[in-house]
């Protein structure tokens, strides 16, 4: 076994890890803050790439980069505001429900307008191209994609450490309603949490488009493990999103060099593992979600 | 305490006479009589699965690995060992019931969001091995190569014998399972249900109750499964997929997950919406998302608790 | 069924339709009454003739499953315009698979159930095909194997009687592939296969031509039906350096694959290959990414006069250049109404038997015939050269034949393939 196979490996898990990681910090805030499991995450996820490739055709995929995660997060808004903001305060299985329906309904609209088979989607020409790194050649999209999200994620801690309005979303996640009590509008807070979660699935579906293609089901692909991860990671937890994702993009990347066979199994495999040992899973607190 | 009130009685008498007359009226509508069967089964997995959901306030996302366990089980088993269907049936809902109970023992003790987490996780174990151990399952492709023949000399060949030889399950379910919701051990599961801290602080060992709760319905979703591979002659990857167990959840929470004819209802309404619908859209799936949604938004209670004004059962 | 340019809404389902939207308004099981007030619609069934088309609308394969029914429409239309089969006008009823082998049975026992057909024609995926095979079987109902590739479906325990199979085999696709691929470009290869039937058909019929050349394998990873993201397994083959890459990849994971192929650089270090490509998925590859050397059953660039009268009516009603899979579906459908005309009876037993041995003109150089023993079809096999860059002339022009070789060269021999189909 070569050493430079095994860090070029190891180099493509953590990319796959980082667009877990995109995914699963918009679902573990929403979560966190407002105890609302989202199912629906995945296809807001596809809505991104799909509303990428409608205005990738006429504005290119530069003006798409900015318009298609703007679009998800408005339409997470109204989501919020229309439905799942009924369920606040009850059973978190009702979210649960809610967003399953509402996935299950959405899904299918995507098929209604941009047809039940996928579409081609390519990098723009600009990116189409492959780096050669010496050890591999690498396509120059993904490495632009790996720097983007490494630069988001530090952009996400900043606004979540150092700004008021970030220092509040946090002290949501920690007791959403002691931030009630102490005059923040928590009604519009959660619309904004909301937002800034379906923004972030909608900016990972952008990323995704040009090295997957573009199809219907495409979300199931990433809701799952982005599920896992925030379990991995503990659910609310920032720090939690950023290892368990990158943990599980490595794992699935070394099961893809060896043992392909057990690729998709590992991922539950490590979960149920976790859950079980440590309940809270790596980095969770106590009472949220039990 | 009787197990059965007259009520009970009249109402599951009349369920059976509806199903018993239904292959008559099914061809006369432009279905058939496997849709019928189809309805049956499902009404198995979604009553038993509700022992859980609306009996005891849990919900599992991962019933789909018992019920393709026990409809993999039943097709290995023909295929492999040639057993008679007396014997197969039987050995394959018990393996459910054997894996509810382990994954149960394992993972009872989470709660919420954790425990749904969970079950999924088992669910998806289930489906990958199923779809990658070419071998024995047949991956992907599924698993051909049986055919449902006879059950102690009755011939089961044709669609509308089968028919009533699922009856009989269906009939011996809904029985079953009212019974044990009448009985102490119903009342308590719903007193857990109603409020797990008073149960606790009443002496109740809630963990055994919710177990047992997994169990049971682990073990109609075994029964239903079989079934369900013997209808088709076909088992598939598909049967342990979490969106499987989806439907599960659907059909009770749309049917009235506190009434206990909501999931068989919600089970009648879902194969009816998808094989009349589904061969002039593909799109079928979109109003039933839309009134899932509504369901639980406006009517928790389902079609039959909105008419019943909340009584539960 | 929703079809953008294909059939039209039939009777029957125009009439459930109508019962569906009664039974919105009565309560949904409930309105099952009102499809009963709605009429008889039987007045029409005696005239008709049903034929079931089952292939994939919707998943992986959808745009192959598209093809395959617009091409058998083509032959419908041909014998209504002519006043039927038998005198009665051909009826067919869509449903769509959804690549997905449970969904597939389900639709084909409505099909058989519901609708009464005595004649499925459809499907693309092998593994789709295999259980809709089994069910057919059961029912005594004849199975025209449009679109599956995997040997098993004429070769081995699970070929039948009531199936027919209007395409070729992996193993014919590979015998006119493998051996022009490893003269030229190279007898190291690494394969990707898809994880079922038809991707382990596919990479054994490969294997077996590349060690009668004396090549040897370097590597191999099954990779699930579905699977978008082929970075981690392309890592490993360009770390074994093979000469070839043998993708039994179909549909939008042969998509993905042949792009992310590129994208990695890799085109310039080693060859590609499979037992499959087309039109379809070659358009979504794109040009600049379209490479290859592929099996293939047909291509527009067939010159013959029957390819060419195909191409303009296919042309005509849906506006593109035919795939292969709109080929196959066109000589399936044909060929069955054709094997019901001369059986002069609907029966399916008289129509398999009219079916059998038959010789005919499948609009390849080389006349056609359906081989009694195993119900393969055996016609002129090809392996076709991806165009990309500039030699693609217009959007449509991305294979080149670069070999053909004929039916019985390529096809298991009698020897290879012991079946032995039950009586009638």
């Amino acid at each position: 076994m070569e050493t430079s196979l095994l860090i070029s490996q190891l180099f493509n898990g953590l990319n796959l890890g980082l667009l877990y990681v995109l995914m699963a910090m918009g679902l573990t805030i929403i979560m966190g803050t407002m105890g609302v499991v989202n199912f629906s995450h995945g296809i807001l996820f596809t809505f991104g790439a799909y509303i990428t490739y409608s205005v990738a055709a006429r504005l290119g995929y530069w003006a798409a980069l900015l318009i298609a995660p703007i679009l998800v997060g408005g339409i997470g808004m109204v989501l919020e505001r229309g439905l799942v903001q009924r369920v606040y305060g009850k059973d978190p299985l009702y979210s649960l429900l809610l967003t399953f329906g509402l996935a299950m309904s959405l899904e299918e609209l995507v098929r209604i307008g941009w047809g039940t088979t996928g579409l081609p989607f390519s990098p723009p020409d600009s990116l189409n191209t492959f780096v050669d790194l010496k050890i591999m050649f690498y396509p120059l999209y993904r490495l632009v994609v790996f720097g983007f999200i490494l630069l988001l994620i530090l952009a996400l801690w900043f606004f979540l450490e150092r700004t008021t309005m970030g220092k509040i979303v946090r002290a949501g996640i920690q007791d959403s309603l002691m931030v009630g009590i102490l005059g923040v509008n928590t009604k519009a807070l959660f619309t904004l949490v909301f937002g800034l979660g379906a923004f972030l699935a909608g900016l990972a579906g952008v990323l995704s488009a040009p090295i997957t293609g573009i199809m219907p089901t495409m979300g199931d692909n990433v809701v799952m493990p982005s599920f896992i991860v925030i379990i991995l990671g503990g659910v609310g937890s920032f720090y939690g999103s950023v290892v368990g994702g990158l943990l599980l993009g490595i794992i699935v990347a070394m099961c893809n060099q060896f043992v392909p066979a057990v690729a998709e199994l590992s991922m539950y495999l490590v979960m149920a593992l976790v859950l079980l040992l440590r309940p809270r899973g790596l980095f969770g607190e106590e009472g949220l979600f039990e | 305490m009787r197990m059965y009130s007259k009520k009970d009685m009249l109402w599951i008498g009349a369920v059976a006479a509806l199903f018993a007359a239904l292959p008559l009226l099914l061809p006369r509508i432009g279905s058939s009589i496997p849709v019928g069967t189809e309805i049956m089964i499902w009404g198995i997995f979604a009553t038993g699965y509700n022992i859980l959901l609306g009996g005891t306030g849990i919900l599992s996302f991962g019933h789909a690995a018992f019920f393709g366990l026990s409809g993999y089980a039943t097709g290995l088993l023909l295929v492999r060992t040639g057993m008679p269907l007396p014997a197969v049936i039987p050995l394959a809902v018990a393996a459910s019931l054997v894996a509810a109970f382990l994954i149960g023992a394992l993972i009872i003790r989470k709660r919420g969001i954790y425990f749904a987490m969970l079950t999924i996780a088992f669910g998806q174990m289930f489906y990958f091995i199923a779809s990658q151990w070419n071998s024995l399952t047949g991956g992907l492709d599924g698993l051909t190569g049986f055919k449902r023949t006879d059950f102690l000399g009755l011939d089961l060949r044709p669609e509308d014998r089968f028919y009533y030889f699922v009856l009989g399950f269906f009939v011996l379910t809904l029985l079953l399972v009212r019974g044990l919701m009448n009985s102490s051990i119903g009342k308590t599961l719903v007193a857990i249900r109603e409020n797990i801290d008073r149960s606790e602080f009443l002496g109740i060992d809630v963990k055994k109750y919710q177990h047992f709760a997994f169990v049971v319905s682990g073990t109609f979703a075994g029964m239903a499964g079989s079934l369900y591979v013997l209808l088709l002659n076909f088992a598939f990857p598909e049967l342990f997929y979490w969106k499987t167990s989806g439907d599960a959840v659907l059909m009770s929470v749309i049917g009235g997950m506190h009434a206990f004819f909501g999931p068989l209802l919600g089970a009648g309404v879902f194969v009816f919406l998808r094989d009349m619908i589904s061969t002039l859209t593909p799109h079928w799936a979109l109003p039933l998302g839309a009134v899932f949604v509504t369901f639980v938004l406006f009517f928790q209670k389902g079609i039959l608790g909105f008419f019943e004004r909340g009584k539960n059962g | 069924m929703k079809d953008g340019k294909g059939a039209k809404v039939s009777r029957r389902n125009f009439l459930k339709f109508s019962g569906v939207t009664a039974a919105g308004a009565a309560g949904m099981l409930g309105g099952g009454l009102s499809g009963i007030l709605s009429g008889p619609r039987e007045v029409f069934a005696k005239e008709e003739l049903k034929v079931g088309i089952l292939d994939p609308y919707s998943g992986p394969y959808a745009d192959s499953g598209r093809e395959q029914t617009n091409g058998a429409l083509i032959a419908v239309d041909e014998v209504n315009k002519k006043g039927g089969v038998l005198g009665r006008m051909v009826t067919t009823f869509q449903e769509d698979t959804a690549t997905n082998p449970g969904t597939a049975v389900q639709k084909a026992k409505k099909l058989v159930d519901e609708v009464k057909v005595n004649y499925i024609v459809g499907t693309v995926a092998s593994n789709v095909g295999l259980a809709v095979s089994a069910l057919c079987q059961e029912k005594k109902v004849i199975y025209m194997s449009v679109g599956c590739h995997s040997d098993d479906i004429t070769v081995g325990g699970k070929a039948h009687r009531y199936a027919f199979r209007p395409t070729c085999s992996n193993t014919m696709l590979a015998r006119a592939t493998a051996s022009y691929i490893a003269d030229k470009f190279g007898k190291k290869w690494y394969f990707i296969t898809s994880d079922y039937s038809w991707g382990h058909t596919g990479r054994d019929a490969f294997k077996k031509v590349l060690a009668g050349k004396g090549g040897k394998v370097v590597g191999e990873d099954l990779t699930p039906l579905g699977t978008t993201d082929y970075s981690s397994f392309l890592l490993k083959v360009r770390n074994a350096r093979p000469d070839v890459l043998i993708v039994s990849l179909y549909g939008n994971d042969l998509v993905s694959c042949v792009k992310q192929f590129n994208q990695f650089g890799m085109r310039r270090e080693m060859q590609i290959g499979g037992p499959l490509n087309g039109l379809e998925m070659a358009r979504v590859i794109g040009k600049e990414n379209n490479v290859g050397y592929w099996g293939m059953p047909w291509d527009v660039t067939v010159n013959t006069k029957g390819s060419k009268e195909f191409t303009a009516k296919y042309k005509g009603k849906y506006g593109k250049i035919p795939s292969w899979r709109a080929y196959l579906g066109y000589i399936g459908m044909a060929e069955l109404l054709s094997g019901i005309q001369r059986a002069k009876s609907p029966e399916p037993k008289k129509v398999i038997l009219a079916l059998e041995g038959h010789v005919f003109d499948g609009l390849k150089s080389n006349r056609s015939q359906w081989r009694a023993f195993d119900h393969q079809n055996i016609q002129d096999t090809y392996c076709g050269r991806a165009k990309s860059g500039a030699e693609v002339k217009h959007a449509d022009d991305l294979f080149e034949i670069v070999s053909s070789k004929k039916g019985e060269e390529v096809a298991h021999t009698r020897a290879e393939n012991p079946v032995k189909l039950e009586a009638l």
